[in-house]
């Protein structure tokens, strides 16, 4: 799936925060491109700007119970608040807002968001957010096309 | 915010859990005289220091890099001269210059994403760099791009753009070309300008006019504005090694903080970061650099807090000249690094973060694994004097009503471009006026 590119954003000493990380994992292991981030918006806009289609996988805040996924496609509707947290200076919201208004985003962008539950520094994802990687592995497959 | 009629006001800034450190803001007035102010913030690097206790020394620039994702170059030279200081290694010649080299990077990264995204929104009324985008895209496009010039310094050097991995104990696994650094070269000259037109341009934003007489602490270098190397000097005349640090200042808990705050163990609280850095090296900048402080008539040392984002602006023209500098004179050493055997000893160092002194200590048992670790960073260093600033602009600002008064007061904090200028972008304000 060459014209789709994959980006995990995250922490990956911040227990949940690694979730976009390691799905990213999975799914380079499975053949698809992808790239980490830590969320800066001047980078995250400088990678995916040139790509036709991107899916975003980071973890937030505010979306429910741990272990909730939460889907949001560029276009459909206002970004979900739980997008706009971040552990980073600024995150995965602060680059849509920019790219939108500077005239940078890909053609298609997804953002997949994983509810965590802890943040501490330390590794390992929480039993709750790990049960559900598979299903977010799968759903960015299915994206893929894969 | 709140007001409950009786004449008392009470500010509360609460704390937001996802961010790179946590911080709170509550002050109370009552019938119109502060009475109270209290900035607290939870400082993860003290997680880190149990973390890294049984761990070889040679662990201690990545572990500590992972600290902060906005300074990890920061993180990684303190530990690195702690370490070779430790075991009396001494790293110099063009792998000390390249250690310049990087850090520039990193004070270009983080002064432009601190500058344009998170600062000037501030002064120019926006809620976020998201709105002021819309308004002042130019403004946007130039911050971007002069951090992505300081990007492109670290993920060089670095070896790679999240935590950078390629500096050790001793120097670096992989030294550049010099073919690979010329590569940095045209965006550096443009950075060095827009930098320059950078400062012009903060330089008259609208700000309060406001001086506080601080005393400042900041490395200082015989010949250079300081990164990696120099005495720890204060305005109070303080000259000392790093590892005296213990002796001269004292850090306590306070109740409503999860962070140490540090102050001079013979009394009073102290300021690190960009201002204290110029009021004691201002002489040891870069021609450019020097002349745009000189042509902005800008008073040293410069007590009025908001103008850090002016000084900021000069050091990022400094960063600049600094590294092209560097890159021209620089030739490629035969050896990436000066091999360390392991073995104990104690050692300590301080360089300068982007937001100010970062002193690192660790003590080795014979086996050359971390027994000790004290990390103390700029941000708790500066703990009680972002209080004292907050305490100073309400007690000025009283007037305002509780919109603009919570503006100024996280403006105030935003001064000091926190570790959680993040938190501080997201602050829930409480102002309680009973």
């Amino acid at each position: 799936m060459p014209d789709l590119l994959v980006i995990g954003v995250g922490n990956r000493d911040r227990r949940d925060d690694a979730v976009g990380p390691v799905a990213l994992d999975a799914l380079v292991a499975a053949g698809l491109t992808g790239h980490e981030s830590t969320g800066d918006p001047g980078r995250l806009m400088d990678t995916w700007e040139a790509w036709e289609r991107v899916v975003v996988i980071d973890a937030v805040d505010g979306a429910g119970d741990p272990g909730t996924i939460i889907q949001w496609t560029a276009g459909e509707a206002a970004l979900p608040d739980p997008f706009t947290a971040s552990t980073h200076a600024l995150g995965v919201g602060t680059a849509v807002g920019l790219a939108e208004t500077l005239g940078r985003m890909p053609q298609q962008l997804t953002l997949i968001g994983v509810q965590g539950e802890q943040w501490g520094f330390g590794h390992g994802l929480s039993e709750r957010v790990a049960a559900v990687l598979p299903q977010v592995v799968h759903r960015v497959k299915e994206l893929a096309g894969a | 915010m709140s007001d409950d009629g009786n004449g008392t006001r009470e500010i509360r800034v609460d704390y937001l859990a996802r961010v790179e450190g946590e911080g709170r803001l509550y002050a109370r007035v009552r019938d119109g005289e502060l009475e109270d102010v209290e900035f607290g913030i939870f400082e993860p690097p003290r997680f880190f220091e149990a973390f890294l206790r049984g761990r070889p020394f040679t662990d201690a620039p990545d572990i500590t890099a992972r600290i902060c994702g906005i300074c990890p170059v920061a993180y990684q030279m303190s530990s690195v001269h702690a370490m070779e200081r430790a075991r009396r290694a001494v790293v110099d010649g063009e792998l000390r210059t390249l250690r310049r080299l990087l850090y520039c990077g990193e004070w270009l990264e983080s002064h432009g994403l601190h500058v344009y995204m998170l600062h000037a929104p501030d002064f120019l009324g926006y809620e976020s760099a998201v709105h002021m985008a819309a308004d002042h895209r130019e403004v946007v496009e130039q911050g971007l791009r002069l951090k992505r010039a300081g990007n492109a310094i670290v993920t060089l050097l670095g070896g790679r753009e999240v935590h950078p991995i390629n500096v050790r104990v001793g120097g670096f696994y992989r030294a550049p070309t010099m073919h690979e650094l010329q590569t940095l070269v045209p965006e550096l000259e443009w950075a060095r300008d827009a930098a320059a037109e950078t400062a012009r341009w903060t330089a008259q934003l609208p700000m309060p006019d406001i001086e506080i007489d601080y005393d400042f602490v900041s490395l200082r270098h015989p010949d250079e504005y300081p990164f990696n190397e120099g005495r720890i000097v204060s305005t109070s005349g303080l000259d000392i090694a790093a590892e005296e640090w213990p002796e001269h200042f004292v850090e306590e808990h306070k109740e409503r903080s999860n962070a140490l705050h540090a102050y001079f163990r013979s009394g009073g609280m102290f300021k690190v970061g960009p201002l204290a850095r110029f009021a004691l090296n201002a002489d040891r900048l870069t021609p450019l650099a020097a002349n745009v402080v000189a042509e902005l008539g800008l008073s040293m040392p410069c007590r009025n807090p908001f103008q850090s984002i002016v000084v900021r602006s000069i050091e990022m023209v400094f960063a600049a000249e600094e590294a092209l500098r560097i890159i021209s004179e620089y030739k490629r050493p035969p050896e990436s690094f000066v091999p360390i055997e392991p073995g104990p000893g104690v050692g300590s160092a301080a360089t300068e973060a982007p937001r100010g002194l970062l002193w690192h200590r660790y003590e080795l048992d014979e086996a050359g694994r971390i027994a000790e670790a004290r990390i103390v960073p700029p941000t708790s260093q500066n703990q009680a004097v972002i209080e004292s600033d907050v305490r100073r602009v309400l007690g000025e600002h009283l007037h305002l009503d509780d919109e603009a008064l919570t503006w100024r007061l996280e403006q105030t904090i935003r001064n000091y471009d926190p570790c959680i200028s993040c938190a501080t972008h997201f602050l829930k304000v409480e102002i309680d006026r009973a």
